[in-house]
């Protein structure tokens, strides 16, 4: 079983989507999936997912013997493969309750399950939460916005990483990073307000998994509570598609990353 | 960093000048991660305690400011260089 991070630094710059996205297209590519919420205090990602009606018990829960880890895991309903599994976080206990061991040993149950991928949802910052979400990651998703705050804490969630995480302690091979650009906005970036994804690539240095274009169907998604990769024909699910595709090793060239002038453009280089 | 229509049209706008901005953030953001992840991977843990020692042995001679004493492990080349800078309080003559 593969665990990937999927982490940031700063809020608000769509892990949750992202995760939410991800897991959902390793599911329909026929893995077996769990997509876990480590946002203890303040989970979301249940809603985003559509399934936070159904959420009996959580991660706490199983970690501290209270429940077992099947009676914990739901089961997604937006994928027809039925291989996509939520662990929600728990809403009202402390923190501290999310330990390293019980961690690993969600993780470890979840591997003599069957599952293919663990995706992890971090929570913002670079406390507890976010250092358990990363510690056991053989790869990581750093969801970053074009933009200089969410570059810079990407930088240091790269630095906790590398420092912090399981194979950095234990000197084996370094996690794998991957960039993955989300907000983008071609139309900002033609006109010099938004920082190029080739730019925020150079400044990380890690290579670019995809660029998801700001757009309104995040919202029209997350209000409905299904995973924006199931808005067949948007723009973000095609992106969100072709991201899983080259984390599964294609080779893509990207998408909606230049900003066609209407009219102009089509004639310049003959449409399309 | 010019895009095709910018390289068309130049920088200029047809309606007004609009700043690029873009290229101050990638700008401020180049200097920024250099130095931060400087001080991430040239940083060892022994740093805190030198720089305590250092500070130590300083105030015998000089009354100094805890807070002006600034230590960093740069690369330069292939050698790395130690630096050191400390302010000394105005009226203090270095020469004495």
């Amino acid at each position: 079983m593969r665990v990937i991070v999927v982490t940031s630094g700063k809020g608000g710059v769509g892990k949750t989507t992202t995760s939410a996205a991800f897991a959902s297209g390793l599911a329909m590519r026929g893995f077996k999936t769990a997509v876990i919420d480590f946002d203890v205090g303040l989970r979301n990602l249940d809603l985003i997912m559509g399934c936070e009606r159904r959420v009996v018990y959580d991660i706490i829960n199983v970690i501290n013997d209270e429940a077992k880890l099947t009676q914990a895991l739901i089961k997604d309903k937006h994928c027809e493969s039925e291989n996509l599994y939520v662990l929600p976080a728990s809403q009202t206990r402390d923190k501290n309750a999310l330990t390293e061991s019980g961690v690993e040993f969600v993780l470890s149950e979840l591997e003599h399950m069957g599952f293919d991928y663990a995706v992890c949802d971090s929570p913002a910052g670079i406390e507890h939460g976010a250092v358990m979400a990363l510690t056991f990651a053989d790869e990581a998703i750093i969801t970053t916005n074009p933009e200089v705050s969410s570059v810079r804490d990407s930088d240091r969630i790269l630095g906790i990483l590398q420092s912090k995480s399981r194979r950095a302690l234990n000197g084996s091979e370094p996690v794998k990073e991957h960039l993955l650009l989300t907000r983008y906005s071609p139309k900002r970036v033609e006109e010099g307000e938004m920082i190029t994804y080739k730019d925020v690539q150079e400044l990380l240095r890690i290579p670019l998994l995809g660029v998801i274009p700001e757009s309104e169907s995040v919202l029209q998604a997350s209000n409905q509570g299904i995973p924006t990769i199931h808005l067949k024909g948007s723009d973000v699910a095609e992106a969100y598609t072709d991201m899983v595709a080259r984390f599964l090793g294609e080779k893509l060239p990207l998408r909606f990353v230049t900003y066609e002038k209407p009219g102009f453009i089509k004639r310049l280089l003959g449409g399309k | 960093m010019g895009t095709l229509l910018s390289r068309l049209f130049g920088e200029k706008k047809l309606f007004g000048e609009k700043k690029r901005t873009s290229e101050i953030a990638v700008q401020r953001l180049g200097i920024l991660i250099a130095h931060e992840r400087n001080n991430r991977t040239t940083r060892p843990d022994y740093m805190p305690e030198l720089q305590r020692e250092l500070l130590t042995v300083i105030a015998k001679y000089i009354e100094i400011d805890l807070d002006k004493i600034d230590i960093q492990l740069e690369k330069q080349g292939d050698c790395d260089v130690l630096k050191v800078d400390i302010i000394l309080p105005e009226g203090q003559d270095a020469g004495q």
